[in-house]
């Protein structure tokens, strides 16, 4: 459990954990405080050694102190400044993560100076805790694709160098615990070697100017986190193994992680928390575990020695495939490429889990196995999926690359015990079949294709095999490679070994090549010696010389293909300088197959440019207007034609059978103001439709007035009638009646009126001398006597 | 003597494969030796080579390939900015010159991207916008005649590339200037927009007018009408009366007087009488 010496470890990590908190203070570039620090550093181990262990002769090393203190300063020196390179030239998680990854090359490293095995306790822990610090450091798998640019490699390369460094430090403060060389003393020269490498690259790259307040903080950071912890490391290293010591330096991203959520509020994300508890997992887990990593590995080694190395080399060569094929399939774009890397990837998973057997323990292989062939299921599944890889492609270097690995591997097969003998027959003839159909392909043989398919069916067998055997979970430790039970399908190479079986088989297949059924709608150029035969075979059976003597090419002389011109996006000039969004798309067929095969390298990209092209022309000689409205099937008619001379010019062997303009717009930018227009139309349609409705109402309603009025007058006319009838009648009956006695009819007449109006009147009968005072103002004159 | 019956045979084949070689019609083909050219193969078939160090076989496809130059500015003749994109369709016509030249063919379409440019700018700068720009102009080509003989000359003799084909892919203006053309455009249909607004109204008032003088026309007819149909009626009751009181104006008269002298007087009138009126004369005549 966690005794002084973890205790004191531990505590330098912390030490060491406080370094960004000065860092930052410092404000200057980062290769001149790594610089600063280490003279800061060595003076205050040189003071420190002459106070502590009796004057100034203290300071003079022995040379076994000399000689392991230049290492350690070199040590030093190495992984500070790639640390400090890889800070510059990559990004700062990559950075973290990779040099972090110093467990991984402490291990080895001290076994090969000290022959100190780590326990697989130790080994877990160290697995555990890289994973967490990946998730704390938030690397994702999704970064490689920056692999394409050199400068990430490098830093990621310095990086990992500057891991190395690290673990070659803490070996070297081991080393210097095992000879018992005085501590200070040794550290004083390691620093005071690492102090004038550091100022030498300073120098040479950003300068050595600081200011004095900077200067102070680097002081901090050399007294508290540099001298301490160091001082610190070494009292614990006495008994403590390297590897484990830099296991626990994994502590350091854990407590850098506190102390920036402490002093500056960072945030942690779920994911990063799962990195945190890891990393204390791992730390945890050879701790808790009694063994400690001191006691040499009890693992289970099933495998004799030199097996074991063998098993490791076949393993290297999978490795290559892995990263060959990767490498071909980015560069090189071969689809192969990948295929050979998923094949590299399947031997892994199956090799991989011998050699790690002698240090991992059973039910951790178990499971290592378990989840490594699922994963390689899916990933061929994957593969599978995506599709293209079907798809043979001349490369070389897949079929060189197979082949390569297939013949070293076999030989260091056949340099195996026969007892521990795993052959891989399957994986064998799936790279032999691959490498045949890269060839093939080479040649132009149409079995290329089906070689290939052959291929990969087996490389997914192989990746099932292993699936099969982990779920049966029929490995133990003590057998870590498959027998033929576990895999049977590998038995079924040894029985495709004999001759008869394969030369008849090679002869059908070199045969086939020059079988074709040309499908309808096709022609079929046949090329004898390269030479192209002028006449073209129709659809039908197709049986010529196999390549090399002969080729046949396939052509679709009947599909109609479509090739979209332009876009709505991209405006185009009109005759008028105006623009116009124009969608076009052109149609064409295969006129001339030997054209269409040996006079383009790309007919279609040159057509669609020659469109591209017609249309634009055509585009200049039209205006806007004539495009937007009624010109459009000349327009389509005229960039059929232009692109037919084009094509025809160059030689394409295509048809222009149809352009077809879609969507005819104006551009984005002025849409708004021609739907403007739109609306002043329908706006002038609606002023005039109410002043129409004006109209309609006014005149009606004047119409009817109109005869109203003579309707009036009609009635007028009839009051008049009646009143001239009523007086003549009455005339005539008093002028006729009274004709016998004129005279006494007038008076009757007379009399009758002076009734009728005298007697509503008031009447006063007077004296013509008597004046009559009625009441108005002026008195009435005098009446005279009448009638 | 297994070794020779195997070794001999095979050594034989590879050999006799190592002299010989292929050159397919979509190839043309130099052959080195130690690097000097020795011969240029333009015709597919099958042909001798000396084996492997001696002779090596350089094939160039001789297929015509697509150059797409990338978007570039052009002064017109009237110094005008003008971004176009330019394609060009070529192939390797002289093997030997192409490999001397250039070597490959990225590097022969850098050589030619830059040939292109310059000819291009060169001759566009001797044409006015207007004349680029023309509707109804007879032109099937937007880059001017001989643009394309320049750069087959440059590329023929220096490079050994045949150029077929050489033409605009893309027109447009610089940005600044394309906004400048939505402007006008923009104002135009400002312009159309107004036009077709102010003509709505102008066609409503005049409808308006018409209607309204339409209407008083009406009834302006029909009041004359009215007042000819009155006349006329009153013209011919005047008459009436003309004629049936002319047998004895005196008693028209005496009824006429009568009649008026009734309307005049109401309940309000005070009729002051003489007692010697006619009225009382009765009276007082029959009183003694």
């Amino acid at each position: 459990m966690l005794a002084r010496r973890h205790v004191l470890a531990l505590g330098a990590f912390l030490a060491f954990s406080l370094m960004p908190v000065f860092t930052r203070g410092a404000h200057a570039p980062i290769v001149t405080i790594a610089a600063w620090r280490a003279v800061w550093v060595a003076l205050v181990f040189g003071i420190w050694t002459v106070v502590a262990e009796g004057g100034v002769r203290a300071l003079r090393p022995e040379p076994k102190t000399l000689k392991l203190g230049v290492l350690y300063g070199l040590a030093l020196a190495l992984a500070s400044a790639t640390f400090v390179a890889g800070y510059a030239l990559t990004t700062a998680a990559n950075t973290i993560f990779l040099h972090n990854l110093a467990p991984v090359a402490a291990f080895p490293l001290a076994w090969w100076a000290f022959r100190e095995k780590p326990a697989a306790s130790a080994m877990t822990g160290a697995l555990v805790a890289v994973l967490g610090v990946a998730l704390l450091s938030g690397v994702s798998i999704l970064q490689f694709t920056k692999m394409t640019n050199p400068r990430f490699l490098l830093g990621d390369l310095a990086a990992l160098v500057s891991a190395v460094g690290y673990a070659a430090v803490l070996v070297c403060t081991r080393a210097t615990r095992r000879e018992g060389t005085p501590i200070l003393g040794t550290l004083f020269v390691a620093w005071c070697v690492a102090a004038v490498v550091l100022v030498i690259i300073a120098a040479l790259s950003q300068g050595m100017a600081i200011t004095g307040t900077a200067l102070l903080w680097v002081l901090g950071l050399a007294v508290i986190s540099t001298n301490l912890p160091f001082w610190l490391l070494n009292l614990s290293m006495k008994d403590l193994s390297a590897g484990l010591a830099a296991l626990l330096s994994m502590s350091e991203v854990l407590f850098v992680t506190l102390i920036g959520m402490v002093l500056w509020g960072e945030h942690l994300a779920p994911i990063g928390w799962l990195g945190g508890a890891l990393v204390v997992l791992g730390l945890l887990y050879p701790l808790a575990v009694t063994d400690e990593g001191e006691s040499p590995a009890s693992g289970a080694e099933s495998l004799a020695p030199e097996t074991l190395n063998i098993r490791g080399l076949r393993l290297l060569l999978c490795l290559v495939l892995v990263n060959g094929g990767a490498a071909l399939a980015l560069v090189a774009s071969a689809p192969a490429g990948a295929i050979l890397g998923w094949a590299g990837l399947v031997g892994v998973l199956r090799l991989g889990p011998a050699p790690a057997a002698v240090l991992l323990e059973g039910r951790l292989l178990g499971l290592l196995r378990w989840g490594f062939g699922l994963f390689a299921a899916l990933a061929l599944g994957g593969l599978a999926l995506r599709g293209g890889w079907n798809q043979p492609d001349a490369s070389m270097g897949v079929a060189l690359l197979a082949l390569a690995v297939l013949l070293v591997d076999r030989l260091l097969v056949a340099s195996e015990p026969v007892s521990d003998r795993d052959g891989r027959p399957l994986s064998s003839l799936a790279l032999l079949l691959l490498a045949v159909g890269q060839g093939l392909a080479l040649l132009g043989h149409s079995a290329a294709v089906a070689i290939n398919l052959a291929a990969v069916a087996l490389f997914a067998l192989e990746a099932w095999g292993v699936l099969l055997a982990a779920l049966k979970n029929r490995i133990p430790a003590q057998q870590v490679h498959l027998t033929p039970e576990q895999a049977p399908l590998d038995g079924l190479p040894q029985r495709l070994r004999a001759p008869r079986i394969w030369v008849p088989l090679a002869v059908l297949v070199v045969v086939s090549g020059g079988i074709a059924v040309v499908p309808p709608g096709h022609q079929a150029v046949v090329e004898q010696l390269g030479r192209p035969l002028d006449d073209v075979a129709g659809p039908g059976l197709l049986v010529r010389l196999p390549p090399p003597l002969e080729r046949i090419s396939l052509v679709n002389t009947e599909q109609v293909r479509g090739l979209s011109l332009v876009t709505a996006d991209t405006p185009l000039l009109c005759g008028d300088q105006s623009m116009v969004s124009v969608e076009a798309v052109l149609e064409y067929t295969v006129a001339d197959a030997h054209a269409a095969l040996f006079s383009s390298l790309d007919p279609e990209a040159e057509l669609r440019s020659l469109g591209r092209s017609a249309l634009v022309v055509a585009l200049s000689r039209r205006s806007q207007e004539e495009v937007l409205t009624t010109g459009r099937e000349d327009l389509e008619a005229e960039v059929r034609d232009l692109a037919q001379v084009g094509a025809d010019h160059v030689g394409l062997g295509l048809r222009v059978q149809a352009v077809h303009l879609g969507n005819v717009a104006v551009p984005a930018p002025v849409l708004d103001a021609f739907l403007d227009v739109i609306s002043a139309d329908e706006e002038r349609s609606r002023v005039i439709n109410e002043a129409e409705a004006y109209a309609a109402d006014v005149l009606p309603r004047a119409r009817g007035e109109a005869l109203a009025r003579l309707e009036a007058a009609l009635g007028v006319v009839a009051g008049v009638e009646a009143e001239a009838s009523v007086d003549l009648a009455r005339f005539d009956a008093l002028f006729l009646g009274g004709a016998d006695a004129p005279g006494l009819t007038r008076f009757r007449l007379a009399l009758e009126y002076q009734e009728a109006t005298i007697v509503p009147a008031q009447l006063v009968v007077a004296d013509p001398d008597v004046r009559v005072w009625i009441g108005s103002d002026t008195p009435l004159p005098p009446t005279g006597g009448s009638p | 003597m297994k070794p020779l019956r195997v070794v001999l045979p095979a050594l034989l084949a590879v050999a006799l494969g190592a002299s010989v070689y292929t050159l397919d019609a979509r190839h043309v083909a130099v052959v080195t030796q130690f690097g000097a050219p020795v011969r240029t193969v333009m015709t597919p078939g099958l042909y001798l080579r000396a084996p492997f160090p001696l002779h090596q076989v350089r094939r160039y496809d001789r297929r015509s390939r697509l150059l797409e130059v990338e978007a570039f500015e052009v002064l017109t003749q009237d110094k005008k900015n003008l971004v176009v994109e330019v394609f060009a369709v070529w192939r390797v016509q002289d093997p030997l010159r192409f490999l001397e030249a250039v070597g490959s063919a990225e590097v022969g379409e850098d050589r030619l991207g830059d040939l292109v440019v310059s000819r291009v700018a060169a001759s566009l700068g001797r044409v006015a916008y207007a004349e680029l720009l023309a509707v109804r102009s007879e032109t099937t080509a937007l880059l001017p005649e001989g643009a394309l003989e320049q750069v087959q000359e440059g590329a023929t003799t220096r490079l050994g590339i045949e150029v077929q084909e050489l033409q605009l892919r893309h027109l447009g203006l610089p940005l600044q200037n394309e906004q400048s053309i939505y402007d006008r455009m923009r104002a135009e249909r400002r312009r159309i927009a107004n036009a077709y607004r102010s003509e709505g109204e102008e066609q409503a008032i005049i409808i308006r007018a018409k209607a309204d003088r339409q209407a008083a026309e009406i009834l302006a007819t029909a009041d004359k009408d009215a007042a000819a149909i009155t006349a006329t009626a009153e013209g011919a009751a005047a008459r009436l009366y003309a004629q049936a009181y002319d047998r004895d104006p005196d008693f028209y008269r005496f009824l006429r007087s009568l009649d008026a002298a009734e309307s005049i007087l109401d309940e309000d009138t005070v009729l002051v009488l003489n007692p010697d009126h006619a009225l009382f004369k009765a009276l007082t005549e029959a009183v003694p």
